[in-house]
């Protein structure tokens, strides 16, 4: 009796510390990561409260920075659930509403998370895309916390951020899961741009584009990666009347309807032809890329 | 219950009760395989429509395939369930604790493909009710298998106390989930709680018997079945927590803009580690029927030590590989973020790899002697006993010599009460030297 149950413990015991142990390490490793605090002095922004700033910062939200796409419609938050071993993580209610953060984040805060990735306690916010928000002017920067503060509450309480032993392995494997990490938070500010057709606030506005379509807008060969936007690829086709039907109808050139879950093209509707121009521009003048092989279609 | 002698026995007198919960078994049987049959088709339906599209691209595989092969791994669960339930059915039809085996084992095989198919409560009524009374014997049975097995007696007696609560507690929670006395309505932590105090005094009242009152034939059994009970104990866990633990099969919810900045390898990851999960709990699942038809039925067909010997060895290498794995990942990245100014490098994950597999062998060799060396001390004198004689054979040409360096060879590993040595004669006769 003693053997046996001796063994059944030793046999519970080593694989418990031996699990124990693993999942230590890499809740310890992660830990850092995930509490890692960062201390960022942000430039005051006079936020307005006129009407033309609020609508400018609503046209930002909807049609550029694609607020929308993970905060939901009505900016109450939604939850990505992928149960407690990987994780589950909440886009943040961003009203005043029950649950939101609308009531507690003072202008500072607001410029911490969107520009710099960061949250109110200093830690660092996950898949929050702040490399791409970091070029925002400050004029636009401020119409944009304008109009988030001038959404109406919506109750919305969100579970807290859980990340799962699989989900902290992720989390140790990828680095970019955290945009702080990737910005020079004292890097100076880059100069004001301002609306004209011209490629430089094509370029401007392209930043979001990055995000499905690479760093260098070539495309990925990843499922759901957009397509290549240089001359190397699909758009050297292309005419500006092409670019526009699909950036307003989600209809490419050979007719085929792009589902608006791959591309958000509901939201780039909504810009105006100065901007489309301007982006137009801007992709015509970005250097050829070669596109990968397997590129999947947007 | 499980004498040896009974076990090849079949001539038990059947009372009219025990006749009536067998007519029942057969009942919830053929309710179970219809059930389960007649849900197969939408099932089948349901994970191709919803499956994670995104993440079976970025894999290769297609949707039916995924398909396939989960409704496989339902069939062989419900399947091998069945057949152990039927076999021990059949083997020990006199037999009251058999029987509940036997209902333990059908409900719970059959409980986690059902809870997918039928516990939403969107199919029609009667399936629902079906659903409801296979839940509330498969948490009933399987809880009460650890404080009733091996004797089918409440050992010790106060077990009855947590048996009957459980009861309450597991019919409220199929029938009334959002009764306070419900389960379901409590929160999750108190949950677990219950399931541990349930638990734990099960494996109290098994450790207890082992101890104090059983046979060395039940304790061989035991042995067994405390590996099914391991499992059978994941029955109410798997009914009360799967969509928590194995959320996935659905589509998921992110936009492509998020499943791009989050990286599709975290959801390819996360369906990966789902479906690993599912394949694990499934696997696990089958201890259930494997462990109590070796019980009840040939509680000698293999030798449990030697599954414990393995588990041993290869739980140890296994985490102790993860470890190294995981360690010498964080210190290349560190060394190479030194030297390159790149931490992610795919250099990283093929030179951890190429110590892993580097190490398998020693390491398993290893912890195999360390292990033997430790708890296998007998069989380990024993091989170097044996080791030091096959030496000796070759330098001993005295046959007296070598019959007495036999006995005390065979004395010291064996142990036996008697040992005699047959010597073939130049005749052809055979002298008998015994000792």
């Amino acid at each position: 009796m003693s053997g046996f149950l001796k063994w059944m413990g030793v046999i519970l015991g080593i694989l418990i510390a031996l699990i124990l142990i693993a999942v230590a390490s890499i809740y310890l490793i992660t830990g850092n990561k995930l509490n890692r605090r960062y201390e960022i002095q942000v430039e005051p922004l006079e936020i307005p409260a006129d009407a033309e700033a609020i609508a400018r910062g609503e046209h930002l939200a909807k049609a550029v920075l694609l607020c929308h796409e993970c905060h939901g419609i009505d900016l109450s938050g939604s939850t990505l659930d992928e149960g407690p071993m990987v994780a589950t993580i909440s886009m943040s209610n961003l009203t005043s509403g029950k649950g939101g953060i609308g009531g507690t984040y003072t202008d500072e805060d607001w410029v911490r998370a969107i520009r710099h990735g960061v949250r109110k306690d200093g830690k660092a916010l996950l898949i929050m895309p702040s490399p791409w928000f970091y070029f925002l002017s400050d004029e636009d920067l401020a119409s944009v916390i304008a109009y988030v503060k001038s959404i109406p509450p919506v109750d919305n309480e969100l579970p807290e951020r859980r990340i799962g032993p699989v989900g902290r392995f992720f989390v140790l494997m990828e680095p970019g899961l955290f945009g702080a990490e990737g910005i020079d938070h004292s890097a100076p500010r880059p100069p004001m741009v301002l609306p004209s057709e011209t490629k430089e606030y094509g370029e401007y506005l392209a930043n979001t584009c990055k995000n499905c379509h690479g760093d260098n807008l070539g495309g990925g060969v990843q499922v759901g990666a957009g397509l290549n936007l240089t001359p190397g690829g699909e758009l050297a086709n292309w005419t500006f009347e092409d670019f526009e039907q699909v950036m307003r109808f989600g209809v490419t050139p050979e007719n085929r309807q792009i589902l608006s879950d791959d591309m958000p093209w509901t939201s780039f509707k909504q810009l105006n032809d100065i901007e489309i121009k301007a982006i137009w521009s801007y992709l015509q003048s970005i250097p050829a890329v070669e596109s990968a092989p397997e590129t999947q279609a947007p | 219950m499980l004498k040896s002698s009974d076990l090849s026995s079949n001539s038990y007198p059947i009372n009219p009760w025990l006749a009536a919960a067998r007519i029942g078994w057969i009942i919830l049987l053929v309710l179970t395989i219809a059930l389960f049959v007649q849900g197969i088709n939408t099932r089948f339906g349901d994970l191709v429509q919803n499956a994670d599209t995104r993440s079976l691209l970025d894999l290769g595989v297609t949707s039916r395939t995924l398909a396939i092969y989960v409704v496989s791994i339902n069939v062989i669960l419900i399947s091998a369930h069945a057949i152990i339930a039927m076999i021990i059915f059949w083997r020990r039809p006199g037999d009251w604790l058999a029987l509940l085996v036997a209902y333990a084992l059908v409900s719970n095989g059959a409980i986690i493909p059902l809870s997918r198919m039928y516990a939403t409560g969107e199919n029609i009524l009667t399936a629902n009710l079906l659903f409801m009374i296979i839940a509330i014997v498969a948490l009933i049975s399987s809880i009460n298998l650890l404080y009733l097995f091996p004797d089918g007696k409440f050992v010790p007696k106060w077990t009855i106390l947590p048996s009957i609560l459980w009861g309450f507690l597991a019919i409220f929670a199929v029938i009334f989930p959002h009764s306070p006395l419900s389960l379901t309505s409590w929160a999750i932590p108190l949950q677990l709680l219950m399931l541990l105090i349930v638990s734990l005094t099960g494996v109290y009242a098994q450790v207890y018997r082992y101890k104090e009152v059983s046979s060395p034939i039940q304790r061989q059994q035991t042995k067994w079945a405390i590996l099914g009970l391991f499992a059978a104990v994941l029955g109410p866990l798997a009914f009360f927590v799967p969509f928590v633990i194995v959320p996935s099969l659905r589509v998921p919810e992110a936009s492509n803009l998020l499943y791009q900045n989050l990286g599709p390898s975290f959801f390819t990851f996360s369906f990966l580690s789902q479906m690993v999960g599912l394949t694990i709990s499934t696997l696990f699942g089958l201890l259930f029927p494997v462990s109590f038809a070796i019980a009840v039925l040939r509680y000698r067909l293999w030798d449990i030590d030697i599954l414990i010997n393995r588990a041993l060895v290869y739980g140890a290498l296994t985490g102790l590989l993860v470890i190294i794995y995981l360690v010498s990942v964080v210190i290349l990245q560190g060394v190479f973020l030194t030297f390159t100014g790149r931490g992610q490098s795919q250099m990283v994950t093929v030179l951890s790899t190429l110590g892993i597999a580097a190490l398998f062998i020693p390491l398993q060799r290893r912890i195999q002697s360390v292990i033997d060396r430790r708890f296998y001390r007998s069989r380990y004198d024993a091989a170097k006993t044996l080791a030091a004689f096959s030496n000796k054979l070759r330098e001993e040409v005295d046959l007296n010599q070598l019959c007495d360096q036999l006995k005390s060879v065979v004395r010291e590993t064996m142990q036996p009460s008697r040992i005699s040595i047959l010597l073939k004669a130049p005749d052809g006769r055979y002298q008998k030297i015994e000792k």
